[in-house]
């Protein structure tokens, strides 16, 4: 040994031997740090995670089910379906006191006493026309009337010269001072008519209307046999903001068909109400007697008999005048509505004087004989096989779903108070290639109903994994399957009732997660 | 880039350093560098001096784990992932990842009277970082066993670390035959600071509903060389980086040192070194971290998630552009502010010692010391017992025993020969690496210097504080 550490040559070779060994039992593989086929990072474990979570009242729910705008909650929150119609103006003031529109024509032709002279120079000169006609109207006789709208427009020619002005008056119309209305009629001015709006109409005889016309011409060649002209008188868009006169009976029918929904238009089933409370009332402002005779009045639906809403039929209602809506029906019913959907309809004739030209009246645009039908049905019905199926798409192929994501337990908890148990059936859909790809829940009950007010609680938990987890990720539908069932109790909704839910998972994932995934 | 930056001073954090490790060098009684532990130290030497191999030290700490644990393999033995359920089986309730640096570019002292004049320039780096396991086992692990408020996982991170260069005048001065004194000071300039005020991330995870329960409070300050700037477009590539951007950021410090021998055989020292600050000036910036209020998911500086709503969901699996401003907006809960900062000074990891020794012969001694550090994370206390001979007059070895806070086992050796003129020499202070408690580290101080014997002393007969 002395000698071999005192040899210098030996001294290396230990050393040597000493290193390669060292490197044998301690060095590892150079392949170790070669991080060309590295992919990412090996790891396990669980996540658990919100999902979702709602709290719905029931007037939330109704909101939600776009349904809420028919829905009267009282103080103690208990519910109704209300429907409500109001049309005013079934008979109006506006549309009586209208006239039809005019055309009246008329020629003129008086004999030249002095014809073939023509004068050295042009000589002004006027003539003097007259026209009488009336106002067409079926429902009304004026003899005095504030004027609302309406025009006239003339149109005057003539064989005699040229004209230059024409002079028009009417003793019918009368301006703000209660003068006869004058309007000057200045073709190259191109003034040709005038509004009577805000003018008065005064006449003895109904309806009657009369101008006079003094036509200023320049003349010089008098050469015809006969002097001519022609007159046109267009009149257009005429109303009374006021008259007095007389009024015939006036008849309109109207007809209300309208379509509405007590739940959402994807629930099927029946509902049997009782208690339900149709009103009718009615306001006439005409100052006049009228009459309104309904002679239909019903609820209809699919595959159900009608209900009828109002009897006997046909109901005559005098409408008195008032200036307040007066209530002229109001009587209980009892019937089976769809759950979904169903129609309201009422056809009905409203009559104004009904006794006709008897009186002198006066009337202004502003009367209208208006109704109003409400309909209130209590939300304490019985279901009967009541159902409700709905659709959400999803694209749940968009998002990647990696291999190290072994398994989805999704869990669901619902806290309610609302009166009815919920039977549910999740099925996931492919459209795409039109199939079922995965059952989440079947008949799972997921609310239990609550009969006391206290909140029921049901936890249900839907695990996926594997291939099935595949599956449900390329569906881009959900469809959700619901039964309402509550032993054949009354159901009584009250707007205090809610919904709570929970959706929350555990995402356990197990694998390689890979650089080129994080992106 | 904000989260870029944020990455930077993760790797920062992580290469840097604790500066607690009990040197045996500094009982290897005729190595110049033991006055790197006690400025009053009296050396044998009429001078020494050393350029650029005088004295190199390097610890590392880093978690329990081994390297070739922490991955899978393929076939042909390369690593195909990294497997973070080993990582985290790694980990302690606390680590720490540290690197500390210490350079010593030139040294130069020589003998006036009875003292001995000193000047130096090194180079030193100290970073640190500390977390813990609960982090780690919440990303690997996943929050399952983690549900409840009693289980909320609290993450206190600390990156603290600074690069410097130090130039040292020190002056050591034999009083009378049982006192010697020393005294050091230096004048630095920062090259690059990293100083967390805050980093605390909680993470609670409601067991009934499964709401995440997110807070932060990010607060650190870093001055940077000139090779990143802080831009409207964030942290950038900047420059040039000359010589002059290693002397913007200055600061002072301190060495102080006592020997008082109280006879032929006992003598006790204490030292106080590295008793100072560093101003920095250039290129300061400041993160902060904290949950912004950016809608619904913002409750009191919490983010706090307790699911979609139901129309959320659905646009959420059937709506990509709503998909991904989600996902965009969920970001700004999170959003990390970058900005200029003013001047800020980071004191330096001050210890200080106190050491008795006794000289059972000239050729053996032995010392028990008694050392702390006060760091960013609390104070460091140490002790050591030591061992230091000379054998031949060529040979010099010492042996070191030091328990320290969570690492209660740490056996150091140092061998030292003198050859002629020159002074070679390595050392370790965890030659076992046993016992380390939450994480592992290794260091080595090693060098050469050249010196003059004052007179032709052995080693053990006339070292000056032995007599």
């Amino acid at each position: 040994m002395k000698q071999l550490i005192h040899n210098p040559m030996k001294y290396n070779r230990l050393l040597i031997c000493l290193a390669l060994f060292a490197l044998l039992t301690t060095s590892c593989s150079k392949n170790r740090f070669d991080f060309s086929d590295f992919k990412g990072v090996q790891t396990k474990g669980t996540w658990a995670l919100p999902i979702a979570h709602g709290n719905y009242t029931i007037p939330h729910l109704m909101q939600r089910f776009e349904i809420d705008s028919m829905i009267d909650y009282d103080p103690s929150g208990n519910m109704s379906f209300n429907f409500y119609h109001e049309q005013l103006g079934v008979i109006s003031g506006e549309k009586l006191l209208t006239f039809d529109d005019l055309l009246v024509s008329e020629h003129y032709e008086y004999p030249n006493p002095i014809p073939g002279l023509v004068l050295p120079v042009p000589v002004d000169t006027a003539f003097n026309l007259s026209k009488m006609f009336s106002f067409e109207s079926e429902n009304i006789e004026v003899l005095s009337a504030k004027m609302k709208t309406g025009h006239f427009d003339f149109d005057i020619s003539s064989n005699v010269g040229q004209i230059r002005q024409v002079e028009i008056s009417s003793q019918e119309i009368k301006d703000v001072d209660g003068n006869d209305f004058q309007f000057i009629y200045d073709p190259e001015l191109g003034i040709t008519g005038f509004d009577v709006a805000g003018l008065r109409y005064e006449t003895d005889e109904f309806n009657a209307l009369s101008f006079d016309f003094k036509v200023h011409v320049t003349v010089q060649d008098l050469s015809p046999l006969d002097f001519m002209f022609d007159l046109n008188i267009d009149g257009s868009d005429f109303s009374l903001s006021e008259m007095s006169g007389y009024v015939d009976a006036y008849t309109t029918r109207t007809q209300i068909d309208t379509a509405f929904s007590v739940f959402p238009d994807n629930m099927s089933g029946t509902l049997a109400v009782e208690h339900v409370m149709v009103t009718l009332s009615e306001r006439n402002t005409f100052g006049l007697d009228a009459v309104v005779v309904i002679d239909t009045a019903m609820v209809s639906g699919d595959n159900l008999a009608p209900i009828s809403l109002v009897s006997p039929l046909p109901l005559v209602i005098d409408a008195i005048p008032s200036m307040d809506f007066t209530e002229v029906y109001n009587q209980s019913l009892d019937g089976v509505l769809n759950a979904h959907a169903g129609n309201f309809y009422i056809t009905s004739n409203f009559v104004v004087n009904p006794l006709g030209l008897e009186d002198l009246v006066t009337v202004t645009d502003a009367s209208a004989i208006d109704m109003r039908v409400n309909v209130n049905v209590p939300f304490v019905f019985k279901m009967d096989d009541v159902h409700y199926i709905d659709t959400v798409n999803m694209r749940l192929s968009e998002i990647s779903t990696p291999e190290w994501i072994k398994k989805l337990t999704l869990e669901l908890t619902f806290n309610s108070t609302i009166p009815f148990d919920l039977i549910g059936n999740f099925q996931m859909y492919d459209s795409e290639h039109n199939v079922i790809t995965d059952t989440l829940l079947e008949d799972a009950t997921l609310i239990t109903a609550s009969y006391d007010g206290q909140p029921s609680i049901e936890n249900v938990t839907i695990e996926i994994d594997g291939e099935r987890l595949q599956r449900v990720m390329r569906s881009n539908r959900i469809i959700l399957d619901f039964d309402l069932k509550n032993d054949g109790r009354d159901v009584v909704l009250n707007a205090n009732q809610s919904l709570r839910f929970n959706l929350k998972a555990k995402v356990e994932y197990d694998g390689v997660i890979e650089f080129n995934q994080l992106n | 880039m904000n989260r870029l930056f944020l990455a930077l001073a993760l790797v920062m954090a992580v290469a840097t350093s604790k500066a607690q490790e009990v040197s045996p060098v500094a009982f290897l009684r005729m190595n110049p560098y033991q006055t790197n532990t006690n400025v009053a130290t009296d050396l044998p030497y009429y001078c020494y001096f050393s350029v650029g191999v005088g004295n190199f030290g390097a610890s590392i700490h880093y978690p329990r784990f081994r390297f070739r644990d922490l991955f899978n393999y393929n076939s042909d033995d390369s690593p195909s992932t990294f497997d973070l359920v080993n990582f985290a089986k790694g980990l302690s309730d606390q680590n720490s990842v540290a690197l500390n640096l210490n350079e010593n570019i030139w040294t130069f002292a020589y003998r006036v009277g009875d003292g001995m004049l000193s000047f130096g320039h090194n180079y030193r780096a100290q970073a640190s970082s500390e977390f813990g396991y609960s982090l780690f086992k919440l990303l690997v692990y996943g929050n399952e066993s983690l549900l409840g408020e009693d289980n909320a996982t609290q993450v206190n991170f600390s990156f603290d670390g600074q690069a410097y260069n130090e130039y040292a005048v020190g002056y050591q001065l034999k009083i009378n035959k049982h006192i010697s004194v020393g005294a050091r000071a230096k004048l630095l300039f920062g090259i690059a600071n990293v100083t967390t005020d805050a980093f605390d991330l909680s993470f609670f995870t409601d067991p009934d509903t499964y709401a995440l329960h997110i807070r932060e409070d990010i607060g650190m300050r870093f001055s940077l060389p000139r090779l990143f700037e802080l831009t409207d477009d964030g942290l950038t590539a900047g420059g040039p980086f000359g010589l002059a951007d290693f002397y913007h950021n200055p600061g002072l410090g301190f060495d102080l040192g006592i020997n008082y021998r109280i006879n032929n055989r006992f003598s006790v020292a204490a030292a106080v070194n590295d008793l100072g600050f560093i101003k920095w000036n250039q290129n300061n910036m400041e993160l902060v971290g904290k949950i912004n209020d950016a809608g619904q998911f913002y409750d009191d500086d919490t983010f706090v998630f307790e699911g979609l709503d139901v129309d959320q969901l659905q646009l959420i699996v059937s709506d990509a552009s709503y998909r991904r401003m989600f996902l965009d907006t969920l970001k700004e809960y999170f959003n990390f502010q970058l900005d200029e900062t003013g001047g800020y000074r980071t004191s330096l990891p001050t210890s200080f010692l106190v050491r008795g020794s006794i000289d059972v012969n000239e050729h053996n001694r032995f010392s028990a010391q008694f050392q702390g550090c006060f760091r960013s994370d609390g104070f460091q206390p140490a002790v050591t017992l030591a061992y230091g001979g000379s054998f031949f007059d060529k040979i010099e070895v010492s042996g070191t025993y030091t328990m320290m806070k969570g690492s209660l086992v740490n056996i150091g050796v140092g061998l030292g020969f003198n050859l002629g003129a020159f002074h070679i020499y390595g050392a370790t202070s965890n030659l076992f690496n046993i016992n380390t408690g939450g994480s592992k580290w290794r260091d080595i101080q090693a060098g050469i210097v050249f010196n003059l014997r004052e007179k032709s002393d052995k080693i053990g007969t006339t070292t000056p504080d032995y007599f």
